[in-house]
């Protein structure tokens, strides 16, 4: 008798589960697209297209930082590009400190990371360009001289850019924020 | 009869579907350790979360706490919740977090709330960087404690669940070739606790 109506409820239970996973599997897929918190769009919400701005990240002994889990040993600076009307250039001076350009997509997704190894002479020089914009520029170079910048390909015409450099002790944090503000983001 | 219950057992399989499908989803996305994560003694990295090729709970996880990745150009992020003996790490207790730290160019060590916040301490340090940190050769020392203590102090305020983050810049270690084994990530070992 219980027997027969567990074999009743079988395809039931079968059912539970899967939908369950089912369920899962979409909300886990969905998050990154659906949640407006991602650090991305909260850095970008608001801020002007193609300008690098510095985040201040709090005077010390507060407890504010950009983003959750944010290195506070970090000045950071933020450019949220629009690619739409044509390529971005990203100026980044750096000194002996260590510095990270991570390009992430709207969706949280890191597209492109670099440090201040890949600068030459002291600056870091990249432009960011979807698919066509790149073909358009490789067309443009001249044949005998080599390309200075580093070219980037977004798959995404808009998305973040996060700048930023470790300022190892509090004392040389205004330097550091002095540098990244001579950093500069805009359209080509 | 018969009609109806077969109606009420299919409603409750999408209801528990739902359900069971949202809990789960909230207890993988909520635990320090998920698919797509490693783990190296009580230290956890995401190795993956911050490549363009980042797998879904990765990027789940790093959206749901609105966190941007270390990537591995940059470096390695360790997470720590828990001390060595495997209970969560408690702001009311005292540790000490000491080892030879692995080689990079430079490290930080940071103390978080569960949300991320840096918990300050009344004299405002929340971490030490590998320039701040006094070390003896290549071993390194950080007391964690309410109470004032010599060498490496960080400051602990109130009580509470914490989060320790060991970050390595640009550090010849990576998530492929040489995944450091327990022993080379710094212990994390209770002192005492009230």
């Amino acid at each position: 008798m219980i027997r027969d109506r567990l074999f009743r409820l079988l395809p039931f239970l079968l059912g539970s589960l899967a939908i369950a996973g089912i369920v899962h599997l979409v909300i886990i897929l969905l998050v990154p697209a659906v949640a407006g918190s991602t650090a991305a769009a909260r850095l970008s919400a608001g801020a002007p297209a193609n300008r690098l701005e510095l985040l201040a990240g709090g005077p010390p002994g507060s407890s504010e930082l950009p983003f959750p889990f944010a290195d506070p040993a970090m000045v950071t600076a933020v450019c949220r590009f629009d690619l739409s009307e044509g390529p971005v250039r990203l100026r980044v001076p750096t000194a002996d400190g260590f510095l990270s350009v991570v390009v992430l997509r709207p969706d949280g997704r890191v597209q492109h990371a670099l440090t201040d190894r890949a600068a030459t002479r002291r600056q870091l020089a990249i432009v960011l360009a979807t698919p066509q914009q790149l073909r358009q520029l490789e067309s443009l170079d001249p044949d005998d001289q080599p390309v200075q910048d580093l070219r980037l390909r977004a798959s995404h015409p808009g998305g973040v850019a996060v700048i930023r450099s470790l300022a190892q002790r509090d004392a040389e944090r205004p330097a550091i924020q002095a540098l990244l503000g001579r950093a500069s983001c805009q359209q080509d | 009869m018969k009609r109806i219950s077969t109606t009420i057992a299919f409603v409750l399989m999408l209801a528990a579907g739902l359900a069971g499908g949202i809990a789960l989803t909230w207890a993988v996305l909520d635990r320090w350790l998920a698919p797509g994560m490693t783990r190296h003694g009580r230290w956890v990295a995401w190795m993956k979360a911050g490549a363009p090729d980042a797998d879904p709970y990765s990027l789940a996880s790093m959206a749901r706490r609105g966190e941007i990745p270390m990537t591995p150009s940059e470096g390695l992020a360790f997470f720590a919740s828990r001390d060595d003996g495997g209970s969560e790490l408690d702001a009311a207790c005292h540790y000490e977090i000491a080892g030879a730290f692995p080689p990079a160019r430079a490290w930080t060590l940071t103390i978080y709330t569960p949300d991320g916040r840096v918990r300050r301490g009344p004299s405002g340090r929340s971490g030490f960087t590998s320039a701040e940190a006094l070390s003896d050769g290549s071993r390194v020392a950080i007391q964690l404690s309410a109470a004032p203590q010599p060498g490496n102090w960080i400051p602990l305020a109130a009580g509470g669940r914490m989060v320790a983050a060991l970050r390595l810049y640009d550090t010849p270690l990576s998530a492929e070739t040489a995944a450091p084994g327990a022993g080379r990530l710094p212990s994390i070992r209770r002192v005492t606790c009230p």
